[in-house]
């Protein structure tokens, strides 16, 4: 088999990874004066495939030859799958010509169970030892750690990668159980464990001395199938709040479940990809990273799964009404966040700006506040007409949030904006 | 009075020097097309103007606005060295802080374009495609909306500081050259071409690149907004 068809076959094999960012690590192995590659510390994206995802890494599989049979997986034992196992030198080689053409950013590499999970992380070791040592190679690499390898082969590869990732796979252990029987919960969360304490710690030596030992300096994501069994929202955010408390994980990605399997509690292979509900997901993710909020805050017992038609902080905004409305003159930045309408960027640039006047509509407007949002929930220096519906009922006010752009009453194929990238 | 001047970044501080005390002025780079009726003369770059320019605004100002001039020079917008008079004018006026000020019309307008000039600096560290000769030098070609060589020559440096490269911007015949990272800015002409061998790992990456994609999930919509036709000429994956 020549190596484009094996490329092909195990980066076939990888796409359904979604985590493809390449940030976090500041000059990883820094001042390179004698080798190739550079960390940019927000990360790079070189190209979007036709489905709008980006891509930055390499994303390959070391082997899809898996001795597992997870019946959401394409690389199952069980599916008629072409099979292909690269050697170290391959993707070694590999890496480094698409890193001099500027193709890709870094190696994104993870691997079927092959033999057995210490088998399969010892070749991944000796794959990154011969591009950080052999080949000097500087730039990103983002290693997934296999569930139930040793201790010891988690710490090596801690010491050569940048990001690491276990993933959680299913939302809850009733569906792992079903999906997954080869994995356990405690082979997932036990290297995360032990990759997030070991982080920790080299952080605070480093702080001693620069000359301390590295261990995974970008931090450790996850990700987890949505839609693949019957978890409503409320689950996977609790799941995911406690991933960030627990594990300080830097992301936490959903990926939409593609009907690829064939077990009986598996939706059908007719079933439309639920987009929509991973666009939901991802903006309550950016709520809990960035914006202060807790999965408590957005979801409970009454109401389990987000809206179709609401955004996630209109449907905490309508159900917070008495909080409301936000005098933007005063009103601390956390609670300029909570309004919908005002981001991250507007609400920095509303807390520099008051210092100098009282704000009207029309600064906001200017500073790019998304009135036609936030003016049910602010006042400001003038008047605000808009203020009334407050203290009318939410079915006035439901109606004049909705997501009226195409992409979300089209088809759901349609579905823009994940920024899946910094 | 519509300021002309010669291109260079010490013309334009020169040309901002002269036209600021006058309410009416507009500032043009050369070869641009001007508005009509207008009376216009050309400004005599003066070395010493620009200096006593930069440095008062290091001092009263910040090491920030002037970098802010800079980016917005290098934004080869028509309009740009008016844009960069009125903030230098609103600046010295407020003060400080005039940069949070983002509501105002001349801070907004100067911001703006600096992002756009940023936004596809930032964008060309990903979209360079490098392609190897038969002498082992990386060649590249691009043709952005703004002039964002020395923007991004730094970082090819870094990344690739035992490999010699050209990035070249065919539109404004410009070239940034590495050589065991460190790079130069020249001018070079379109008549100068490179061999391009015939290198493998071109049709690895397109067949590669194209595996990636996920059927189910199909969004060209999603991919245009990400990386603009504009750029598609200069991508190997799209050729």
């Amino acid at each position: 088999m020549d190596l484009q068809e094996k490329l092909k076959i195990l980066g076939d094999g990888a796409k359904y990874d979604v985590s493809c960012s390449s940030s976090g690590a500041k000059s990883s192995f820094s001042s390179n004066k004698d080798g190739i590659g550079s960390a940019h510390i927000s990360g790079i994206c070189h190209s979007w495939t036709s489905d709008g995802r980006c891509v930055s890494l390499l994303k390959i599989l070391m082997s899809n030859c898996c001795t597992y049979d997870c019946a959401y997986c394409i690389n199952r034992i069980s599916n008629d799958v072409p099979r292909a196992t690269f050697t170290p030198e391959e993707i070694a080689n590999i890496t480094i010509e698409f890193y001099r053409r500027n193709y890709i950013e870094g190696l994104f590499l993870s691997s079927a169970v092959v033999k057995n999970p210490d088998y399969t992380m010892e070749l991944m070791i000796k794959t990154l030892k011969l591009l950080r040592f052999s080949y000097r190679f500087y730039g990103y690499i983002h290693v997934k750690i296999i569930p139930g390898a040793s201790s010891q082969l988690v710490h090596s590869i801690g010491t050569l990668a940048d990001r690491t990732s276990v993933n959680i796979e299913l939302p809850t252990e009733k569906s792992l159980k079903m999906f997954a029987p080869e994995k356990t919960k405690e082979a997932i969360l036990n290297p995360m464990g032990f990759i997030s304490s070991h982080s920790a710690n080299s952080l605070i030596e480093r702080k001693k001395s620069s000359l301390a030992p590295r261990f995974v300096p970008a931090g450790q994501t996850t990700q987890m199938i949505i839609g693949a069994d019957k978890e409503n929202d409320l689950q996977i955010m609790r799941l995911s709040q406690g991933l960030y408390d627990k594990y300080k994980l830097k992301r936490v990605y959903f990926s939409a479940y593609v009907p690829l399997g064939n077990h009986p509690n598996l939706p059908a292979p007719t079933t439309a990809v639920p987009l929509l509900r991973e666009h939901r997901l991802y903006q309550a993710d950016w709520l809990l990273r960035f914006y202060g909020f807790r999965a408590e805050e957005l979801l409970n017992e009454r109401m389990p799964n987000f809206s179709n038609t609401l955004d996630p902080k209109c449907t905490y905004a309508l159900s917070h009404i008495d909080s409301y409305p936000v005098d933007v003159n005063r009103a601390d930045y956390y609670m300029l966040l909570r309004v919908p309408g005002i981001g991250v960027v507007s609400a920095k640039r509303i807390v520099a700006a008051r210092k100098h006047t009282r704000l009207t509509f029309d600064n906001l407007k200017k500073i790019g506040v998304v009135l036609k949002r936030a003016k049910y929930f602010i006042t400001a220096a003038d008047f605000n007409e808009n203020l009334t519906y407050l203290s009318k009922e939410q079915k006035y006010l439901e109606p004049l949030l909705r997501d009226k752009t195409p992409a979300f009453t089209a088809s759901a194929n349609q579905v823009s904006l994940f920024d899946f990238v910094r | 009075m519509i300021y002309i001047y010669n291109g260079s970044f010490e013309g334009l501080l020169t040309a901002i020097f002269d036209a600021y005390n006058d309410g009416e002025a507009l500032i043009f780079k050369e070869g641009e097309l001007l508005p009509p009726l207008l009376e216009y003369k050309k400004v005599e770059t003066d070395m010493r103007k620009s200096l006593r320019l930069q440095s008062g605004i290091n001092k009263k100002l910040s090491k920030i606005i002037l970098r802010d001039i800079y980016i917005i020079y290098l934004s080869d917008y028509t309009d740009h060295g008016t844009i960069a008079l009125k903030y230098l004018r609103f600046c010295f006026l407020k003060g400080k802080g005039a940069r949070s000020l983002h509501f105002d019309p001349a801070v907004k307008n100067a911001l703006t374009l600096r992002r756009k000039v940023m936004h596809e600096a930032d964008k060309m560290l990903g979209l360079v495609r490098f392609d190897k000769t038969q002498d082992g030098v990386y060649i590249s070609e691009i043709q952005p909306d703004h002039n964002i060589l020395s923007l991004i020559a730094g970082h090819f440096a870094g990344r690739m500081p035992t490999h010699s490269f050209v990035i070249r911007d065919t539109r404004r015949e410009l070239a940034i050259c590495s050589y065991n990272g460190n790079w130069v800015l020249i001018h070079l002409p379109s008549q100068v071409k490179f061999d391009i061998s015939k290198d493998e790992f071109r049709s690895m990456w397109k067949e590669y690149w194209n595996s990636m994609a996920i059927r189910e999930r199909l969004n060209p919509r999603q991919q245009k907004a990400y990386m603009p036709k504009r750029y598609w000429k200069n991508l190997t994956e799209m050729q």
